[in-house]
């Protein structure tokens, strides 16, 4: 370190070793968790079909009011696991459409006890009231089962996949999401690049390499785990605008995980910084005597 | 300084140096897209209390007044109207159709709809200059909206005055028509429910609009005795 020149392009170059190294933290991370399977996961270990359920439950607890159909007629009908299978297919529909970068496809599957308990409620209805069974009959019966789907769809869609897609959000994710892979790899090629740099740079002291790479570890990992220690202590993700259980759940669970396992990453860095440091003043220590031998006893 | 102490010096200040760059490259290029990007932050973390759903629900505070229904003091027809919290019980509806004396609600939520009638927050309270609207849920407190006739009186007793309507015209209308909701240059009470008929067109509304005959403001001072 004592040419100004070498100092200079070594701080240079620490500094996008810094800034690449949580880029490559933050993308290692994305990738690894932003998956189906660990949404998946993570809505089973969250038992979010459970506050689906819920959820629509006292939505038609709240229609009968205005519909006149009792809540029974519908969730008699609606099983927990048949709930559960919707919003892992809600997932999947999610994960295809960034996946593939179409458009989300949102299904639901065909309940058959469902809709005959809403045609049997009418029957017995229109029985009681003395309603004739004509086309208008038919077409209400049909519409109140489109309805029961349709609420059954919108409330399983825990990452409202369809409304980011009506604002255009998802297309954009989409993109994003697509290149993450070549996205990793080269923000890891980077990293290697300024190492390299490092080397040639200190090329007539190579161990110095080992105190930039730590000092660059050290400062990237305080510099990434500080303010998600922040976000984690202050429970920053709960003042998520949606209230509604079920999305609030599925975002701020999965906002929470990647911001603990960056947290990891970046206290890991920090401990390699540190083992790098320590390396490179024991080293350097014994360099500068390298020629003092012991005395033979 | 020797050359030992200026090394050291060197590898302890460097960790600051680089840490205090990196701070202001990253502040630097942060500058332009720091708007855009704060923008959509305070959009989805804008609950500054950080309230769970659970508590969501809680935030809405329902206030029960008791509402007064003997007053024997002075009255007059003009005075100060009161204006409710969210979710607070101002008012008692009473008709002969209805049979029973409704809590009125300022706001509306499914928790308020199962306690009384609730009134839209962007009407103006009961007395007040315009509309007036309040509605109800058909299976409960406004079943019997559909018996109420032209000419019938309604009133509506608040904790600062009694105020009576007259029913002038019954009304039918959709959800989505604002016609008969929508603020007025005169001064009426619209009370409105769903249409009791499960076969027939959920989003059907059914109500009436009265007409304000006459404000009775409870005053501490002159005024008329009230009766």
């Amino acid at each position: 370190m004592n040419k100004l020149s070498t100092y200079l392009g070594s701080l240079a170059v620490s500094v996008f070793l810094v800034l690449t190294i949580i880029a490559a933290s933050a993308a290692l991370l994305l990738d690894i968790n932003v998956t189906r399977d660990k949404a998946l996961q993570l809505a089973e270990r969250e038992m979010i079909s459970e506050k689906v359920y819920s959820e629509i439950e006292k939505y038609y607890t709240d229609k009968y009011g205005s519909s006149g159909i009792p809540v029974s007629v519908y969730m008699d009908g609606i099983s927990r696991e048949y709930i559960n299978d919707c919003v892992k297919n809600n997932i999947s529909a999610a994960f295809n459409a960034l996946e593939k970068g179409s458009g989300v496809d949102i299904t639901v599957a065909k309940n058959d006890k469902l809709e005959n308990n809403i045609k049997v409620f009418f029957n017995n209805y229109a029985e009681k009231e003395g309603y004739i069974k004509d086309e208008k009959y038919d077409k209400k019966v049909g519409e109140t089962i489109t309805l029961a789907y349709k609420t059954i769809k919108t409330h399983s869609d825990v990452y409202k996949a369809a409304a980011l897609q009506e604002h255009k959000v998802l297309g954009k994710i989409s993109k994003l999401y697509g290149k993450r892979m070549s996205l990793t790899i080269g923000i890891i090629a980077a990293n290697l690049i300024m190492i390299i740099l490092l080397l040639i740079i200190n090329r007539k002291k190579k161990v110095t390499v080992l105190y930039w790479m730590g000092i660059s570890a050290i400062i990237a990992g305080i510099s990434g785990a500080v303010p998600s220690l922040v976000l984690l202590g202050t429970r920053f993700y709960d003042s998520f605008s949606i209230k509604q259980p079920s999305v609030f759940t599925a975002y701020t669970s999965a906002m929470y995980k990647l911001t603990e396992a960056f947290t990891a990453v970046c206290i890991a860095c920090i401990v390699v910084g540190i083992i790098l440091a320590v390396v490179y003043t024991i080293t350097y220590d014994k360099s500068k005597h390298q020629d003092v031998k012991p005395t033979e006893l | 300084m020797d050359k030992k102490a200026k090394n050291r010096l060197i590898h302890i200040t460097t960790p600051f140096i680089l840490a205090l760059i990196c701070g202001s490259v990253t502040a630097g290029a942060m500058i332009k897209p720091y708007d855009k990007i704060s923008m959509y932050m305070n959009l989805a973390f804008m609950d500054e209390l950080k309230s769970s759903p659970e508590d969501a629900d809680s935030g809405l505070e329902i206030k029960d007044n008791d509402i007064i229904t003997d007053f024997s003091g002075l009255t007059s027809s003009k005075g100060e109207l009161i204006y409710p919290s969210f979710g607070e019980m101002y008012a008692m509806l009473d008709s002969k159709a209805l049979e029973t004396s409704v809590p009125v609600y300022w706001g509306s939520s499914s928790a308020l709809f199962d306690r009384g009638a609730c009134q839209s927050t962007g009407s103006v309270v009961a007395g007040g200059e315009g509309n007036t609207v309040i509605s109800a849920h058909v299976d409960t407190f406004f079943a019997s909206l559909d018996k109420m006739k032209e000419g019938e009186k309604v009133t509506l007793q608040t904790n600062y005055g009694e105020f009576t309507y007259v029913v002038k015209e019954t009304i039918k209308f959709n959800k989505k028509d604002g016609k008969y909701v929508s603020p007025t240059d005169d001064d009426r009470l619209t009370l409105y429910t769903c249409k009791k008929d499960i076969l027939g067109n959920m989003d059907e509304r059914i109500g009436v609009v009265c007409e304000l005959k006459e404000r009775k403001f409870y005053n501490s001072g002159e005024g008329e005795k009230h009766e």
